[in-house]
C-alpha cells in the first residue's frame, strides 16, 4: 500500500510554501468596498518599493504595475470555497473561525483571472497582479474611484439634475470603445451594466468584472451549455430572454443601449421582474415574460417583419402564448418623454436596441456613429467641463483582515450600493458551480438578481 | 491578447529562448541539488527529464483525456502547461500523476470545456490507484501551484488553428499558388502536432511555424513514401508506438519512421539548408505530382514571409521525436518513478 505521502504535492509544496509572499506585504489594506457571495473587492495602496522587489524575485510578476508606493488598487479577493456551507461536515479551528479547503476554482474565477491577464486597453480595468495565497485568489487592480450605478444615483437623488449630453456622449464611447477591442478579440463581456463600468477620477472609463466574459470563437460546446442564463436581467438581449443558443456579441450591445438609456432618464429603460428558477428543476429556464413585457412597452411587439428569425428561437411557443397584446414601437416618445432632444442620440439608441441581433449596430459601427461625429466632441476626460464633483468610492473598515477566510454570509447584502433597487448581482454567482468547475448541474441562474 | 499571438502572454511572458530554456533547467537541476543536499528530497539518480520521461508524460496526459474523452485542444493546452511548469520545477519534488491530472483539469476549465473535478479524479485513480489521492481537495491545492508557477498565464494559442488557416488560405488562393491540402494530409499534419507537444517546440517557437512544419513533413512524406514504396515494395513497421502518426500504421497512406529519418538526415546537406536542399533534389527528380506539391508549397512559403530557419528548427525536433520514440522504454520510466514515489515519506 501507498504511504500517504506520496498522494500530496509533496516536497515541491513545502519549498513554495516558505518562499511565498503574502499579499500584505506588498499591499497595505484600506477597507473594502464591496462583498459578495463570490468574496470581496477591498481597496489598497502599495507599500514601498523594496517589498515589491522582492515580490518580484519570488515570481509574482507585476505587469505595468507602477512602483510608487501609495498608488491605490482595488483588490477582487475569490473565497476558494463556496460550497463548503453544503457539505455535510462543518470545520473549525480552535477560535471558531472556518477552515477552509481547496475545492477547484470557479469557471467565473478562472474566466476573469486567464483573460484579465491577456488584455491591455485603456478601457478596461486594469490587472496589476495575481496572487495565489491561503486558498484564496487576489486580483489586484487599478483602483477606479467612480462606477456608472454611484453616478446615475447622484445625479437622481436627491433631486434629478440630468447628466450633461457632452459626459454622457464621451462615456458612451468610451464603453464601446472598451467593447469593441473586446469583441476584436473574440471576447464577449455578457454582464455590462452600470455597476460593471467604472470610472477613473478623470474621466476614463474603465470596464470591470470579466467574470462571465469568455472567448467565443470556435466553442467547443454551445455557449448555453456552459452557462444557462448570462447578462443581469435588466440589461438581457431579447434574443437571450428567448433561450438562444448560439448568441452573438452583439448582446454586449443591447447592454450599451440599455445603459445609454439609463444614462439619459437616470432610470433603467426595461426594469423588468425576474422570474425565479424553480428550485426543484434547475434545468429549465423560465420564459422571461414580465421583462418581454417591458421591452414591447417601449419598442414594441417584435415581429416576423422585423424580426425575421423570431420564430426561430427556442421560447418562440412561450412568446406567443404568453405575449399578447400588440404594441406599437415608442421608443420616440419615450425619448421625447425624458427630455431627449438630440436626434442622433436617438439614432444610436435606436441602432443598439435593435431587436434582430443581425441589424443591430456592431461595435465599431456604433463608435463612428454620426452620433460621435457631431459637436460635442467625445472626450478623453468624459468629466471635462463638468462643474460639479462626484462623491468618492464609500469605504468600509469593519473588516480589514483580507487574509481571514471567515464564511461571508451568502445572503449577505452587498455593502456600498445603496441603491436597494439595482439587481446587485454582478458577482452572484452563488450557483455558479463555484468549485467544480462548472460542471454540468451548477451552472443555471448565475444572473439572479434578489 | 487573446485574438492575437503576437500581443498574447504566450509571446510576451512565456516564450523562451533555447539559451533560457537551458538556463531554467540548470536553476531547476541546482534547486534539486541543493533541495538534496538538505535533506529535503532524496536523491533518484534514474529520474531524468529526458524524452523516454517527457513521451511517457505526453502518454499519461493521452490516457487520461481519452478516458474523459476530451477535446484535442483542452489536452494540447494541458501539455503546455506541463511542460511549463517543469522548467520551474524538478520532478523529484512533485507527484507526476497529480501534475498530469491537474493540469487537464485546469486546461479543460481554459478551454471552456470543463469536467467535474470528481469526475477527473476518479478517472485518474481508476488509471493510477496508488498515485491518485482520493481527497479532491489535494487536486484543488495543486491547481493553485499550477497557476502560480505559470504566473497566472493561462490563455495559449496552438497550431492547429493556424493549420487550419493555412489550409483555408490555399483553398482560397487555388489560383495563386496552385496547392490545396487534401483530407488525408491535414490529418497527417494535425497528427504531427498532436506528437510534437513532447518537445520543446511550444516554448520556442509561434505556433504557425509548427504548423507549417508539420504541413512540410507531410507533404515531403508523402513524395519520400511512394518513392520508396516503388523501389523497395513495403518498409517494415515499428513496434508499439502510441504516437498518433503512427497509429495508422495499416492504412496506406500512414508515415514511418525510416521516412522521417531520411528526412532527419537528407544526404550531404547542413541542417539550415535542409529545407532549400530536399526541394532542389526533387527538382532534379522527375517531375511528378508530389514534387510539384513540394514545389507548390516552397513557392507558398517563400511568399508568406514565414521565418524558415525556425521551420526548420521546428521539422528537426519533431522528427527526431519519432527517432527517439523508437528508443522509448516505458517501463523504465514507470518503474524509477514508482520506485520514487512509493519510498517518499
Amino acid at each position: 500500500m501507498a504511504s500517504n505521502s506520496i498522494l500530496t504535492l509533496g516536497p515541491f509544496k513545502h519549498r513554495k510554501d516558505l518562499t511565498r509572499e503574502s499579499v500584505l506585504s506588498t499591499y497595505q489594506i484600506i477597507g473594502y468596498i464591496a462583498a459578495g457571495t463570490y468574496g470581496k473587492v477591498y481597496k489598497a495602496k502599495s507599500k514601498n518599493i523594496t517589498s515589491k522587489d522582492n515580490a518580484n524575485q519570488n515570481g509574482n510578476s507585476n505587469i505595468g504595475a507602477g512602483n510608487n508606493s501609495g498608488q491605490l488598487f482595488a483588490i477582487k479577493k475569490f473565497k476558494s470555497d463556496n460550497h463548503s456551507s453544503k457539505q455535510t461536515h462543518h470545520n473549525h479551528d480552535i477560535n471558531g473561525n472556518e477552515i477552509v479547503h481547496y475545492t477547484g476554482i470557479s469557471q467565473s474565477a478562472i474566466r476573469e483571472m486567464s483573460l484579465c491577464r491577456e488584455l491591455n486597453n485603456k478601457n478596461i480595468t486594469k490587472l496589476v497582479d495575481i496572487i495565489l495565497e491561503n486558498k484564496s485568489i487576489y486580483m489586484i487592480f487599478e483602483f477606479c474611484e467612480h462606477d456608472l450605478l454611484q453616478i446615475i444615483h447622484y445625479h437622481s437623488h436627491p433631486e434629478v439634475k440630468p447628466i450633461p449630453q457632452s459626459t454622457i456622449k464621451s462615456l458612451i464611447w468610451q464603453i464601446l470603445n472598451g467593447v469593441t477591442f473586446l469583441h476584436q478579440n473574440w471576447i464577449f463581456h455578457r454582464d455590462l451594466k452600470p455597476a460593471n463600468i467604472m470610472v477613473s477620477s478623470n474621466g476614463v472609463v474603465k470596464i470591470g468584472d470579466l467574470g462571465l466574459a469568455r472567448k467565443f470563437n470556435n466553442p467547443l460546446q454551445s455557449l448555453y451549455t456552459g452557462d444557462k442564463v448570462v447578462v443581469t436581467i435588466w440589461y438581457r438581449a431579447p434574443e437571450l430572454l428567448l433561450g438562444a443558443r448560439h448568441y452573438t456579441p452583439s448582446i454586449d450591445l443591447w447592454a450599451v443601449g440599455c445603459i445609454l438609456a439609463e444614462l439619459l432618464s437616470l432610470r433603467p429603460i426595461f426594469k423588468g421582474e425576474e422570474a425565479k428558477i424553480d428550485i426543484n428543476n434547475k434545468k429549465s429556464v423560465p420564459f422571461q415574460k414580465n421583462q418581454f413585457q417591458k421591452i414591447i412597452e417601449v419598442l414594441g411587439t417584435p415581429n416576423l417583419k422585423n424580426w425575421p428569425s423570431l420564430n426561430k428561437y427556442p421560447e418562440f411557443v412561450s412568446f406567443q402564448q404568453q405575449i399578447t397584446t400588440n404594441y406599437p414601437p415608442n421608443l420616440v416618445n419615450w425619448y421625447k418623454m425624458i427630455g431627449g432632444t438630440n436626434k442622433q442620440c436617438l439614432e444610436l439608441l435606436k441602432g443598439l436596441l435593435e431587436y434582430d441581433p443581425l441589424i443591430r449596430l456592431t461595435a465599431d459601427n456604433a463608435l463612428v456613429h454620426s452620433y460621435f461625429l457631431e459637436l460635442p466632441k467625445v472626450q478623453e476626460n468624459a468629466f471635462d467641463g463638468l462643474n460639479l464633483k462626484y462623491p468618492k468610492r464609500r469605504i468600509y473598515t469593519d473588516d480589514n483582515d483580507i487574509l481571514s477566510n471567515n464564511a461571508i454570509n451568502p445572503n449577505f447584502k452587498r455593502h456600498g450600493a445603496p441603491y436597494d433597487d439595482h439587481p446587485n448581482n454582478s458577482n452572484n454567482n452563488t450557483n455558479n458551480a463555484p468549485n467544480n468547475g462548472g460542471g454540468n448541474a451548477g451552472n443555471v441562474a448565475r444572473k439572479r438578481p434578489r | 491578447m487573446s485574438a492575437d499571438f503576437w500581443s498574447s502572454s504566450q509571446r510576451n511572458k512565456w516564450q523562451l529562448t533555447r539559451h533560457s530554456l537551458l538556463e531554467a533547467r540548470r536553476k531547476v537541476l541546482l534547486l534539486e541539488r541543493k533541495m538534496i543536499q538538505n535533506g529535503l528530497i532524496k536523491d533518484y539518480p534514474n529520474i531524468h527529464y529526458d524524452y523516454n520521461m517527457r513521451i511517457y508524460l505526453h502518454n499519461l496526459l493521452i490516457k487520461l483525456g481519452r478516458r474523459l474523452n476530451i477535446r484535442q485542444v483542452a489536452l494540447a493546452t494541458a501539455e503546455i502547461y506541463l511542460s511549463r511548469f517543469l522548467t520551474r520545477v524538478s520532478l523529484k519534488e512533485i507527484n507526476v500523476y497529480i501534475l498530469v491530472t491537474t493540469c487537464l483539469y485546469v486546461a479543460c476549465k481554459i478551454e471552456e470545456c470543463p469536467q467535474h473535478i470528481r469526475l477527473i479524479l476518479n478517472e485518474a485513480r481508476n488509471l493510477w490507484p496508488e498515485y491518485i489521492p482520493h481527497d479532491l481537495t489535494k487536486l484543488a491545492e495543486f491547481e493553485f501551484y499550477l497557476i502560480e508557477e505559470m504566473d497566472s498565464f493561462l490563455f495559449l494559442h496552438h497550431p492547429y488553428k493556424s493549420l487550419i488557416q493555412i489550409r483555408d488560405f490555399l483553398n482560397e488562393n487555388t489560383s495563386l499558388y496552385g496547392l490545396t491540402l487534401t483530407d488525408d494530409e491535414l490529418q497527417n499534419a494535425w497528427s504531427l502536432i498532436n506528437d510534437s507537444y513532447i518537445t520543446d517546440l511550444h516554448l520556442l517557437l509561434p505556433p504557425h511555424i509548427i504548423a507549417v512544419a508539420s504541413i512540410y513533413i507531410t507533404i515531403v512524406l508523402k513524395k519520400n513514401l511512394s518513392s520508396i514504396r516503388v523501389n523497395n515494395g513495403s518498409s517494415s513497421n515499428n513496434g508499439h508506438n502510441n504516437s498518433s502518426v503512427f497509429n495508422r500504421n495499416t492504412d496506406s497512406g500512414a508515415m514511418h519512421i525510416d521516412d522521417l529519418m531520411i528526412l532527419a538526415n537528407p544526404p550531404g546537406s547542413g541542417a539550415a539548408q535542409n529545407i532549400s536542399s530536399t526541394a532542389k533534389t526533387f527538382q532534379d527528380m522527375k517531375l511528378d505530382e508530389e514534387t510539384i506539391k513540394i514545389n507548390k508549397f516552397m513557392n507558398f512559403l517563400d511568399h508568406s514571409h514565414i521565418n524558415l530557419d525556425e521551420v526548420v528548427e521546428a521539422l528537426q525536433d519533431m522528427i527526431n521525436i519519432y527517432v527517439l520514440w523508437n528508443r522509448y522504454n516505458e517501463q523504465s520510466v514507470k518503474k524509477a518513478l514508482q520506485i520514487m514515489l512509493l519510498n517518499r515519506q
